[in-house]
């Protein structure tokens, strides 16, 4: 037998399915193959920028942290002393709205001293350094306000190395007069990074929304590719007549898969750096991203840029093995008999998962709890996806008789259940994954959040600044304030106690002396104590305490009345109950003096006016830059405080 | 090889074809030799169309045997089948054979590019589409043509690649009379002008007198097939 060689196998097997690939490429872009290619380029380009995304999330998350931990202040260890190196630092983070914002104020305490990421030099005294965010937010009017509380002369912008994100709202600004003991006293920036690390509930919530948005994408693909299914394979058929044997439709099949995968890929990388370049601008939850390190870890991306021709080659292959391309006639081979059995498998050990996930108060699985729920979510969805199209054909098959519209209908959803079903099956996946994040976000923001204990009744602001007589008043007196309440809190010296002899000590007026112990009777000139409820240094009638008066350079001495009143405890509206020394000013003498320490008070604001808040925290910069305001609010949410949310350190 | 095997191409013997319960082909058998014209004639329904498949290497039949050029087609696997198909014959059938996407001038050169020729494919598809008298067609898709431009088309394409047999079922069967007749020439002197045989399937007489035999298939016998002693020169 004289075999004839065809030119194909003459040339090589390999050069035959280039060939062959070539002229699928072509089909792809062809003008009646378009439309499909198009729809097939969407997806997996969606696929695509989604995966990019998601590869560069940790790349993201390292590099928050890397910024965060280059700003932070730090002292070596023994920093008692100033030296050339050193920098007095204090906390003046402030609140605009309800916008955070960081503040350092600074002085340096000899030639060299450290100067932070993000800045060439530090700002002189009355200057400051501001980021490009803050700089938009103080421009006029909207920022006037916010100008008012930081009238220093803008000298630099800080570059990005100082900021954790575009959006952060920062400022370091120049004193001549601060001292380490108003903060302290530092000679560096920078910690060394703590490893970033998605927590688990994170963790879960990035997989199963990963999952979520990539299940409709991957039916819209599976979709898409069944789209015109019927004239790739007549077309293949016709192929077949001519000479093409099966290996080579089904390389010209891979040729279309991959001109799409091709396109996808490209559209997608385009997606995915148009959304890098915009990503800047956008801001969640007071987070905001470079787009600088928006960078995806380089496996992942090239495991995404090879899987996705491999898979598109694949799911191709997978929807010709259901038919038979013979030249002239394709033949749809006969349906498996219907083994749906193992489509309940993976949505029902995906129920059981959670399940047991939950009843174990979601303390079970250890560190793999958040694995297995991701597990359980996604094996659920795709449960659902599996289950559905079958569900569908066999109702389809078995309801009853209807008009002839609906029984066409019927015929058709039972004939090819797999096709217009997967789309509802999408959208339904698209559902449930969305209530299943939304879940998780619920349960995200529950364990974020923590209930305060504060009562916003009572007060709306607690203001803290250093000991200013004027200063109640002038925060009493700002527009937009209804009522305030004022004290001083501070604390004496018990003469003759042993040990820890310091006793708490609050001067205030009546009013404030209601709201924050169980006072009732009360005309000036009254003391009252409140007896501390875990011991120490006890006081009554006749015992002399010293304590720090202002404009006076030693304590002064004072003897508790014969006339205290004894009364219990109260909390005041941040929930803090005092104890000790509770002293009308007048009982302190009438010699204009008043006792040094922090003046404490809160105040209630008209809530028409939605600038009373910025107007009494700019008063209370004015009494004190770095004074402390803290709105009052039932709970907190860790997420939205960072590293700007950090209260002034701790002062006598 | 003996004399007579160097003359007939393709000897088909016995062939047995049968779909469900009806028999197709119940013993036919038909030579072809080299450069010939072979009109197959019968009723509708008789297995012409069949004949025509398993000469041509579509279909598998179930018994008997094809041979072409001394290889048996009837066992050869899909990839033998497929090459053949693509190396040595040209087909032109009622419908169906044209693939959608590339346009008219594309379908021609299609065959000459699956066999991996590149550059001259689309000349040589505008060289045939030019024989045909339908040149005009050549940047045109087969949807946007009608019918008979459809199946001049597909008559360009048969000889385009230079097969040893173009297999043709009612190749008119889509045309008017006297565009049928000049199809039919058309077809035949290319297929003589190259040494091709032509199987030609046909209800109609004026085409098969194109031919230079005729061979009668009824209820999926041949009756009337003889051997032809001699090839035309
Ligand atoms: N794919 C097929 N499936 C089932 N039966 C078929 C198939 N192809 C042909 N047949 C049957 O085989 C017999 C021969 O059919 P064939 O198409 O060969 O006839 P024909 O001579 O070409 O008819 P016509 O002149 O109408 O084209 C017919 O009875 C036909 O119904
Ligand atoms: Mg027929």
């Amino acid at each position: 037998m004289s075999h004839r060689i065809s030119p194909t196998a003459h040339r090589g097997a390999a050069f035959g399915r280039v060939r062959a690939a070539v002229m699928g490429a072509r089909f792809a872009v062809s003008r009646a193959s378009w439309p499909r290619t198009l729809l097939m380029v969407v997806g997996i380009g969606l696929g695509t920028a989604l995966l990019l995304l998601a590869s560069a999330l940790p790349g993201m998350l390292d590099a928050r942290e890397r910024r965060g931990a280059a700003i932070v202040e730090t002292a070596s260890d023994r920093l008692a002393v100033p030296g050339e190196n050193t920098l007095v630092i204090v906390y003046a983070n402030t609140e605009y709205g309800d916008r955070d914002v960081r503040g350092r104020l600074v002085r340096a305490e000899g030639a060299r001293p450290p100067v932070p990421p993000g800045l060439r030099a530090l700002p002189g005294p009355g200057e400051m350094a501001i980021s490009p965010a803050l700089a938009r937010l103080l421009e006029p009017p909207a920022g006037a306000l916010l100008r008012e509380r930081l009238p220093y002369r803008v000298v630099a912008t800080i570059g990005d190395d100082g900021l954790t994100g575009p959006a952060d709202l920062s400022y370091y600004a120049g004193s001549a007069t601060l001292t380490a003991a108003d903060g302290s006293r530092v000679d560096r920036f920078g910690t060394p990074q703590a490893s970033a690390r998605l927590g688990p509930l994170l963790t879960l919530l990035a997989v199963t929304a990963l999952v979520v948005v990539l299940t409709p994408v991957a039916v819209f693909v599976a979709v898409a590719s069944r789209f015109g299914a019927d004239a790739r394979e007549r077309r293949l058929a016709a192929l077949r007549l001519i000479g093409a044997d099966l290996s080579t439709t089904g390389w010209i099949a891979a040729g279309e898969a991959l001109a799409a995968a091709a396109g996808g890929l490209t559209a997608g990388l385009a997606l995915f750096l148009l959304g890098r370049s915009v990503i800047g601008s956008v801001e969640l939850w007071q987070l905001s991203v470079f787009p600088a390190d928006v960078r995806p870890a380089p496996v992942l991306a090239a495991l995404v840029v090879t899987a996705m021709p491999l898979i598109a080659v694949a799911a191709t292959w997978a929807g010709l093995r259901g038919v038979v391309i013979e030249p002239l006639e394709v033949v749809r081979r006969a349906p498996r008999p219907p083994r749906r059995g193992w489509r309940i498998v993976p949505g029902l050990t995906g129920a059981v998962l959670l399940l047991t996930l939950t009843n174990g108060g979601g303390t079970r699985g250890g560190g793999w709890a958040p694995w297995l729920a991701a597990a359980g979510i996604v094996l659920v969805l795709v449960g659902l996806t599996a289950l559905l199209p079958g569900g569908v054909s066999a109702v389809a098959a078995r309801s009853g008789r209807g008009p002839l519209p609906w029984l066409l209908a019927r015929r058709r959803l039972a004939a090819d259940a797999a096709g217009s079903t997967r789309l509802v099956a999408g959208v339904t996946v698209a559902v449930a994954g969305a209530i299943a994040v939304q879940m998780l976000l619920a349960g995200l923001a529950g364990s974020f959040t923590t209930q305060t204990g504060q009562d916003p009744n009572r007060a709306d602001l607690n203001v803290s600044t250093t000991s200013d007589p004027t200063g109640a008043t002038a925060l009493a007196t700002t527009v937009g304030v209804r009522s305030a309440f004022t004290f001083t809190a501070t604390s004496a010296r018990v003469r003759g106690a042993a040990g820890d002899n310091e006793i708490p000590l609050v001067v205030g007026t009546c009013t404030a002396l209601r709201e924050i112990a169980a006072v009732r009777a009360c005309t000036p000139g009254d003391v009252f104590t409140v007896t501390p409820p875990q011991g120490g240094p006890r006081v009554g009638p006749g015992s002399v305490v010293e304590l720090a008066m202002t404009g006076r350079d030693r304590p002064m001495a004072w003897t508790v009345p014969r006339s205290t009143t004894e009364v219990a405890a109260a909390a005041d509206p941040v929930r803090q109950s005092r104890y000790g020394l509770f002293l009308t000013p007048e009982a302190l003498g009438t010699d204009g003096r008043s006792a040094a320490g922090r003046q404490i008070t809160f105040l209630r604001l008209d809530p028409n006016r939605h600038d009373a808040a910025d107007r009494v925290r700019n008063a209370a910069t004015r009494i004190d830059p770095s004074a402390s305001i803290l709105t009052l609010t039932t709970t907190r949410t860790a997420c939205s405080r960072t590293s700007a949310a950090a209260s002034s350190p701790a002062r006598p | 090889m003996n004399r007579t095997e160097l003359g007939a191409l393709l000897v088909a013997a016995d062939l047995r074809k049968t779909y469900g319960a009806t028999p197709a082909l119940d013993g036919a058998s038909i030579e072809i030799n080299t450069g010939e014209v072979v009109a197959v004639m019968g009723p509708s329904g008789s297995g012409k169309s069949t004949l025509l498949h398993c000469l041509a290497a579509i279909v598998t039949p179930d018994g008997g045997s094809v041979r072409y050029a001394g290889q048996e087609l009837s066992t050869m696997s899909d990839r033998g089948r497929s090459a053949q198909r693509q190396s040595d014959f040209g087909f032109v059938f009622q419908f169906g054979q044209l693939v959608p996407e590339p346009t008219c001038g594309e379908n021609v050169a299609l065959p000459l590019r699956l066999n991996g020729v590149r550059r001259q494919a689309s000349a040589r598809g505008r060289e045939w589409l030019e024989r045909l008298e339908v040149a005009e067609l050549a940047d045109r898709h087969p949807g946007k043509v009608s019918g008979g431009q459809a199946q001049r088309v597909a008559v360009a394409r048969a000889p385009a690649p230079g097969p040893r047999v173009v297999f043709a079922d009612e190749p008119t069967g889509a045309l008017d009379s006297l565009t049928g007749e000049r199809v039919m020439h058309l077809l035949t002197s290319a297929a003589r002008e190259s040494g091709a045989a032509v199987v030609l399937v046909t209800h109609e007489t004026r085409v098969a007198a194109y031919s230079d035999r005729e061979v009668v298939v009824r209820d999926g016998r041949t009756p009337t097939a003889h051997r032809v002693p001699a090839a035309r020169p």
